[in-house]
């Protein structure tokens, strides 16, 4: 068997994702899937361009509520893994509660908090802070204590104070695992915005998805689950972006 | 006396690691602690560092005492630990950060020596760039710009291949002249205590005690390598009976 190329591995997943488009334009064109229970590829992009104007005006609310949310919830994340890393019974006190918390489905708790507090922004904000600041918290601490020992030892013999260890060695050794975790919690952050919109709110991609369900437009729920993807691609790939930026000696090769 | 270390004793879950430890390091020595690995030589340099308590004993630093004060002697290890994520320059910098020496007046100072340590053209390199003895000299310009009187160095040679090894000694020695420091060097590699010191400690049996102190002859002639002379074989054969191996 011939091997494949490199640019040929490259472009694998690009022809994959043209074969399943292609299989799932036959399937509907030919009627072989009805159109009421399946829109063909075609209907999808044309209910996305149709409704475009008001898909960017939801789009916004929901970005908004996002990043409002992974803000707050990246940075509760950090301040707790900084916490637990330094007071050894806080992470005593603290992990096993924090593992308990994610055994709550967010559905469960998003009427809750919008009982709570309303229809506006901030149950949403709440709601994906909850979600996203435990991959965080989780994966900084096992970075800050994968910090290299020896390393510590020798800031302890220039005298270095635990801020100061934590500035210059622990926070470092910990980036790549905040950057693992902010991935995920990027994602999270999106569909968390979104589950609390259908539970409850007045504009945001979530609130849009309930009113097209409600009228069998399946054209513009697809459209609207395309358009969900896209924007975790390209939040995904800022953070990308963000890391190379924030780490630019990984592109250094090493002397060997 | 630069350094002075009065019968210190250790244990861990009473086991007796080191014994009735005695040594001094004059200002402008290179001193050898030459045991086997495992014999407590770092046992000791953390105590002499203030990093650990002994159980018994006295350490003096210029006639102050040194329990567990850190930040008072430099401190070298066998690994460069050289931070990957900061440039040699950054790296070497760091103890006078860690002093709060603004950065900008850190590396102006640092730059002017990277020239005297061969390691000019790498400020902006990161360690992972250089090579296994070019990382090993700036771990030393970092121990320097730390700037304490004493330096220890535990087995910093040690990673090295043979050639860069031999490289590295002749380099610290002139060095350590050019620089005025003072060193103990704890080492399980004969030739090299012999090559680099001005005296070698002993440090053998279980637990360890020093049992043999040795003075090298000062007026060494420089134009035969010390390794080569009769001189040598006769300190090595010493070295091999006192350790017993």
């Amino acid at each position: 068997m011939k091997r494949l190329t490199n640019t040929n591995i490259k472009l694998l997943p690009f022809y994959v994702v043209c074969l399943v488009l292609l299989v799932w334009y036959v399937v509907t064109a030919t009627g072989l899937i009805p159109k009421f229970l399946m829109p063909g590829p075609i209907d999808v992009v044309q209910a996305f361009i149709e409704d475009f104007g008001l898909l960017m005006t939801n789009m916004w609310t929901t970005v908004v509520e996002a990043f409002w949310g992974l803000l707050l919830g990246v940075i509760l994340g950090l301040l707790i893994a900084i916490a637990m890393d330094g007071i050894n019974w806080l992470y005593r006190a603290i992990y096993p509660l924090l593992v308990l918390s994610q055994t709550i489905p967010t559905y469960a708790i998003a009427p809750i908090l919008i009982l709570w507090f309303g229809y506006g922004i901030l149950p949403k904000v709440l709601l994906i802070i909850v979600t996203t600041f435990f991959p965080v918290a989780v994966e900084t601490l096992t970075g800050l204590r994968s910090a290299d020992h020896d390393l510590i030892r020798l800031m302890h013999t220039m005298g270095a104070k635990r801020l100061q260890i934590l500035r210059y060695v622990k926070l470092p050794a910990s980036l790549n695992h905040f950057f693992a975790s902010l991935r995920i919690s990027v994602s999270y952050s999106i569909i968390g915005a979104v589950i609390a919109e259908w539970v409850g709110g007045d504009s945001g991609l979530g609130v849009y998805m309930t009113r097209v369900m409600k009228t069998y437009a399946y054209d513009k729920m697809f459209a609207v689950i395309v358009l969900i993807s896209l924007v975790s691609l390209i939040l995904i790939g800022l953070v990308d972006v963000l890391q190379k930026l924030m780490m630019p000696w990984t592109r250094r090769r090493a002397n060997k | 006396m630069l350094l002075e270390v009065r019968d210190i004793n250790k244990s861990f879950d009473q086991q007796p690691i080191i014994q009735n430890i005695d040594l001094h390091v004059a200002t402008g020595e290179i001193v050898s602690l030459l045991g086997v690995s495992g014999s407590g030589k770092t046992t000791l340099f953390n105590i002499i560092a203030g990093l650990s308590k002994p159980d018994q004993g006295q350490v003096l630093l210029n006639g102050q005492n040194n329990v567990l004060k850190s930040g008072n002697v430099s401190y070298m290890l066998q690994k460069d630990l050289l931070m990957p994520y900061r440039t040699v320059l950054d790296n070497v910098i760091l103890p006078l950060l860690l002093r709060k020496v603004p950065k900008k007046m850190a590396r102006q100072k640092a730059l002017t020596l990277f020239k005297e340590f061969g390691i000019d053209g790498y400020e902006h390199k990161y360690p992972q760039e250089l090579s296994g003895g070019m990382r090993q000299r700036a771990a030393l310009l970092r121990t320097y710009l730390f700037d304490k009187p004493l330096t220890l160095l535990d087995e910093p040679f040690s990673a090295l291949d043979e050639l860069t090894k031999r490289t590295m000694h002749q380099w610290y020695i002139d060095m350590m002249h050019k620089l005025h420091l003072s060193t103990l060097l704890i080492t399980h590699d004969i030739d090299e205590a012999l090559v680099l010191s001005n005296r070698v400690y002993v440090i053998a049996g279980r637990p360890s005690q020093i049992v043999d102190e040795l003075r090298l002859n000062p007026t060494r002639d420089a134009s035969v390598a010390f390794e080569l002379t009769p001189d040598f074989l006769t300190y090595k054969r010493r070295i091999i009976t006192d350790l017993g191996v």
